[in-house]
């Protein structure tokens, strides 16, 4: 093997893991985030806000999850994912000051 | 795009199956198993197999239970009892004692025999069927927590290759109907994809609701965002049933429990009770909860009634009208565990277990197959594919194997043994460690054979050992109409049968045909790592 096989490899291994962190972890507080709001936002009863978005979870982070690993860009990747929870995480400090 | 999207999936399919698929074998089939709970552990307590269903009214059992506790556990802080059901013919009567110096408090476990009201001889201490149900979520020997933490990401792994599976089998009617056996990794892959394919409505619905059952550890963040104090705000407000009483200095004369049974008798007459809890039954602060029976219901938590144990009040009561979020969240918990389940559906849960242990199994054969099947002449077969090989026969014929062992420590082991329970379990790891070191040292197909025929004959002496060891044997079993029982014997016996057939099939694979190179290719294209 050359060195530069050797290169190769390591950056397409770090590239996988890099994919992987973002679909285990970048889906997770994808989908932590996004239930939250989606519990401020639901109009019925406490508890029942709360079982509805954790039942849904599971089915926004295998969403998630699959679409990292279909997007070529890891920096989209990763770019959408900071924004998406930014922005998420932002809308649920507005709605909880404004309450 | 396209095709890439296709690919990628591929890759997905593969990894993610592959880092995952021993853990979920272990889960999958302990859970499996686990959907005999009950009935495992009517198997493994000999001393109940005598009792016949019950056929006296729920109101005097309750009041037997209570009389036995009041004369056995007055200063008890618990009383427990649980009601015979068609998976569980005696009568539960458990008491709880608070324990000196802040240690946990200490369950005793008795049993009454409806029919005749007397206390059954001959206990012996096992933990039947809920070892394999604890196994399949907090594993063993291992931290709770990081037990349930791992078990979770295996089950999304699980379903992300579901999900990239079904996206990667172009041609799923097509191929659902083929099986080609005798052509090598062809046939796993069949195989692999008809017990996906047959079962996928089970697969992906046994896996996500799975994944539910643990949701409140894996997001809490929904709970932690409406209520102050989290999830267990969240709690208090979803199971009001299981706020505790504390005991006060006063202690009780004359309980009016006959009374609270009399008001509840009076206004729900139809219900049916799955089990009465007395909280501090001789305290000012007796409480008696009363739970319903959810039958075929698809529901997971009880209606619940709670009354006061000394004025025989009605306190409260909880899900006698359940909200749409809790039919939604309690529904997906009870098709997951299958409570609901009638005997048919109950086996039908456990084929489509058995596929989903199939699935992950040839899964992993065939991985390590193609990467066997790939390597040239003068290559030797790298430290990864040595470990998957080891892992592969360990875990797959190993657990069967296992189970096998606890099944014989039970009937073996000395009835008096100190931590009997605990002994059991060591037999099914000890088996399990040792299949595993087997497999670690060679692993050729002879190997396989090996132990799928010591699995074949462990399994068809399995009825034997229980004939020589407890009053009953298949025939008697039959004859007396306790099919539960016979059920057992006859699936030992399957089971032994479809390992057998397994050996023979792996004799004779030796001079099975080679797949052709052009079928090698095609193959290759469909399915390339």
């Amino acid at each position: 093997m050359s060195q530069a096989d050797n290169a190769l490899t390591f950056q397409y291994r770090l590239s996988v893991l890099s994919r992987f962190c973002a679909a285990i972890l970048g889906g997770y507080f994808f989908t932590a985030y996004s239930i939250s709001l989606l519990s401020l936002l639901l109009p019925t009863s406490k508890v029942d806000a709360v079982l509805y978005s954790v039942c849904l979870s599971i089915l926004i982070y295998s969403c998630v999850f699959i679409a990292v690993f279909s997007v070529r860009s890891l920096i989209h990747i990763w770019a959408a994912l900071v924004v998406s929870i930014g922005a998420i995480a932002l809308l649920i400090g507005y709605i909880q000051g404004g309450s | 795009m396209k095709d890439s999207f296709f690919r990628s999936m591929t890759w997905l399919h593969t990894w993610v199956g592959l880092l995952m698929c021993w853990l979920l074998f272990l889960i999958f089939f302990a859970g499996t198993i686990s959907f005999f709970r009950h009935e495992i552990s009517l198997w493994n307590q000999p001393a109940v197999h005598s009792i016949e269903n019950n056929k006296v009214q729920q109101s005097a059992l309750i009041d037997a239970g209570l009389e036995y506790l009041g004369k056995t556990a007055p200063d008890a802080n618990r009383w427990w009892i649980g009601l015979p059901s068609p998976r569980q013919p005696e009568v539960q009567v458990s008491h709880r004692h608070s324990q000196p110096d802040g240690q946990r408090d200490k369950w005793i476990d008795e049993r009454l025999d409806p029919n005749t009201l007397n206390q059954v001889d001959g206990l012996v201490d096992t933990r039947g069927g809920n070892f394999f149900y604890r196994l399949h979520f907090d594993l063993h020997y291992m931290d709770r927590k990081l037990a349930r933490w791992l078990v979770c990401l295996a089950s999304l792994f699980m379903l992300i290759a579901l999900i990239s599976g079904i996206v990667i089998h172009k041609r799923i009617f097509k191929d659902m109907f083929q099986f080609r056996p005798q052509k090598g990794v062809r046939a796993w892959l069949d195989a692999h994809n008809l017990s996906s394919v047959l079962a996928l409505p089970f697969h992906l619905m046994i896996t996500y609701t799975g994944l539910v059952t643990l949701i409140f550890m894996l997001f809490p963040d929904p709970a932690n965002t409406l209520y102050e104090d989290g999830v267990k705000g969240f709690r208090a407000d979803f199971y009001p049933e299981r706020q505790r009483t504390e005991a006060t200095e006063q202690q009780l004369s004359t309980p009016a429990f006959n009374s609270a049974f009399e008001h509840f008798r009076l206004n729900w007459p139809e219900q049916k009770i799955k089990r009465v809890i007395v909280d501090h039954p001789s305290n000012m602060s007796a409480t008696i909860k009363i739970y319903g029976d959810n039958g075929t219901l698809i529901r997971d938590e009880h209606p619940y009634w709670q009354y006061s144990g000394t004025t025989g009040e009605l306190l409260k009561t909880a899900r006698l009208d359940p909200s749409s979020g809790e039919v939604l969240y309690g529904g997906m918990i009870a098709v997951h565990s299958g409570r609901l389940a009638h005997p048919g559906l109950r086996w039908l849960y456990f084929i489509c277990g058995i596929a989903g242990c199939i699935m992950i199994a040839s899964g992993c054969i065939m991985w390590a197959k193609r990467i066997r099947e790939r390597l040239k002449p003068e290559q030797s077969p790298s430290f990864g594919l040595k470990l998957v090989e080891a892992l592969n026969l360990g875990t797959i014929m190993g657990l069967p194997l296992a189970t096998a062992g606890f099944f014989y420590a039970n009937r073996l082991l000395p009835a008096d043994i100190a931590d009997r329970a605990e002994k059991e379990i060591l037999a099914f790891f000890i088996v399990w460690l040792a299949s595993a070191i087997a497999a670690g040292i060679r692993r050729n197909k002879r190997v396989w054979q090996g132990f799928a025929y010591l699995n074949a004959i462990t399994w068809l002496l399995l009825p034997i050992c229980n004939a020589l060891t407890t009053n009953g044997n298949l025939m008697t079993y039959i004859v007396e109409g306790k099919w539960i029982l016979a059920s057992f014997d006859l699936a030992f016996l399957a089971t032994a049968a479809a390992f057998a057939l397994q050996g023979k099939k792996l004799s004779s694979k030796v001079n099975a045909v080679k797949v052709k190179p052009a079928q090698k290719r095609t193959l290759n294209r469909e399915q390339k790592a």
